[in-house]
């Protein structure tokens, strides 16, 4: 801990706090990769729009024809389910990737959110356009559609 | 010299009691608690894609089955009620970093890592102060050797968590928020929508097509970014510019349901909670270190089990986290408003 009498601890001491966020820019810049732990905060760059349209690319999850919502599968966590579902189901066209354990957690989640054992998840990636000025919403076309079993555990 | 001198001095100043940091230490233990992270959810994955960050998760191979994923988090709630509690602060702060930096690490070691650093950085830069000198089990009476309360580490805390929070403000003003034309925040709104964020005053939000509340947003938010780093320089407007930081994730929770309380946690770190709860320094617990011992056990099961029972009850923690913080905010706000127009005006300044 720096002592009263070393003036020049603390000074030094700030120096290299500001230091880190070029330097971790420097890192990010040659590996092309954000660090972890690194000092950085949800972006939010861009105005997220192209001519007053945003375009969405929206997953629809229902199991045995109940609708759930996504984020239901990551504890209520929207970013983090969506990435989860898009590891396990593709949103361009591939095949599901079943694991014991993610197997596990659509069963557990649906049976949860349902209140009763499930059989068949459906889940659809489709792409849709939001008009900013006027609110009206276009459907474009299905990205990819799924149609799994996940009942009874083996 | 005298430049070191002055930046040695500003460093150190600061009127932050041991009542004001060990209540905030209590309040930090219990955060962690109520936003326990389900490191379980790490092994749903498909094993394929686990592709840990840039950094020490590279270390890892695979995420660890799942009791030891279960063993972390019992550890990372066990340290947090000891946390709460002040046993030996300072290595149980350091711990519990780097308990929620691992933790943390599997969950973010497949594409996406969520900006949760402030929480995990903010006990090991603590275990520099007097956190756990009152209200704890460490507890040190004040004596002729600790009578001065170490300010310099909360100054480097809030310089960790202003560098970052001003970097995406300039991010957002260098990529076209400032444009008049197009509402950015409306445009990033949306998406968040149709992600599922659809609760709260997300619908009212939807069907809200008034371009100068979506423009005066837009910049409000770069604004108030880029001043959270400018505001450093005083704890006054350190403290000011938080508050109003709070209150924009409390509209941001609103708005798009996304709740961003790791940073509101940090944000309690600058203020003088002593004060508010009527707290003097060298306060101590109501119970014997061997019974705070047995609470703080019970509390870091209690916290894990409920989280075990209702993995929800993380969202809904960040979510009144968040709450709390806005109110808590808004009334510091107009409070100080207040004590302004009562100064300005003569009145007595105290409402």
């Amino acid at each position: 801990m720096p002592q009263r009498g070393r003036v020049w601890a603390l000074p030094l001491l700030f120096v290299l706090v500001l230091l880190a966020m070029p330097v971790q820019g420097w890192i990010m810049e040659r590996y092309d990769d954000e660090p972890y732990p690194g000092l950085r905060m949800p972006q939010f760059d861009g105005d997220g729009q192209d001519d007053g349209v945003v375009e969405l690319t929206v997953i629809s999850v229902a199991v045995d024809g109940h609708r759930i919502e996504a984020r239901e599968f990551q504890d209520g966590q929207a970013d983090r389910a969506r990435r989860f579902l898009s590891a396990v189901f593709p949103r361009d066209q591939g095949t599901p990737r079943l694991e014991p354990g993610t197997l596990a957690l659509l069963r557990e989640t649906s049976e949860r959110v349902l209140g009763a054992p499930p059989h068949t998840m459906a889940v659809t990636w489709d792409r849709r356009w939001f008009d900013l000025r006027t609110g009206e919403v276009t459907y474009g076309p299905v990205l990819s559609r799924y149609r799994v079993d996940i009942g009874a555990a083996a | 010299m005298r430049v070191l001198r002055s930046v040695d001095a500003w460093c150190r100043r600061g009127d932050l009691t041991t009542a004001d940091l060990a209540i905030f230490r209590i309040l930090y233990g219990i955060a962690v608690l109520m936003i326990l992270p389900s490191l379980e959810r790490a092994s749903a994955y498909p094993t394929a894609d686990f592709d840990p960050p840039l950094g020490p998760m590279m270390l890892f191979d695979a995420v660890p089955p799942v009791p030891v994923l279960t063993a972390l988090e019992v550890a990372i709630a066990l340290l947090a009620a000891l946390l709460v509690i002040g046993f030996r602060t300072r290595v149980v702060s350091v711990l519990l970093s780097v308990g929620l930096l691992v933790g943390y690490g599997f969950l973010y070691s497949f594409g996406k890592i969520d900006h949760t650093v402030i929480l995990v950085f903010l006990p090991a830069v603590m275990a520099f102060t007097a956190w756990g000198d009152d209200l704890s089990v460490d507890h040190r009476a004040p004596s002729s050797e600790n009578t001065g309360v170490a300010q310099w580490p909360l100054r480097v805390l809030a310089l960790l968590i202003a560098m970052p929070i001003a970097q995406a403000g300039y991010a957002k003003a260098s990529t076209g928020w400032p444009d008049l034309t197009t509402h950015a925040v409306q445009g990033h709104m949306i998406p968040e929508y149709f992600k599922g964020r659809d609760g709260w005053l997300a619908p009212v939000f939807l069907d809200l097509r008034v371009g100068p509340i979506w423009e005066a947003l837009d910049w409000l938010t770069f604004i108030v970014e880029i001043g959270v780093l400018v505001a450093v320089l005083s704890w006054l407007a350190f403290r000011i510019t938080l508050a109003m930081m709070t209150v924009f994730h409390l509209s941001v929770l609103l708005m798009m349901n996304i709740a961003f309380a790791t940073n509101v946690v940090g944000y309690a770190a600058f203020f003088r909670w002593g004060r508010l709860l009527r707290v003097e320094p060298g306060a101590r617990l109501p119970f014997s270190p061997p019974v705070g011992l047995v609470l703080a056990v019970a509390l870091g099961l209690g916290a894990y089990g409920l989280h075990e029972w209702d993995a929800g009850l993380q969202w809904q923690g960040q979510s009144v986290i968040i709450l709390a913080g806005g109110v808590a905010a808004a009334v510091y706000l107009m409070v100080l408003t207040w004590q302004s127009v009562a100064g300005l005006t003569g009145r007595s300044a105290r409402p």
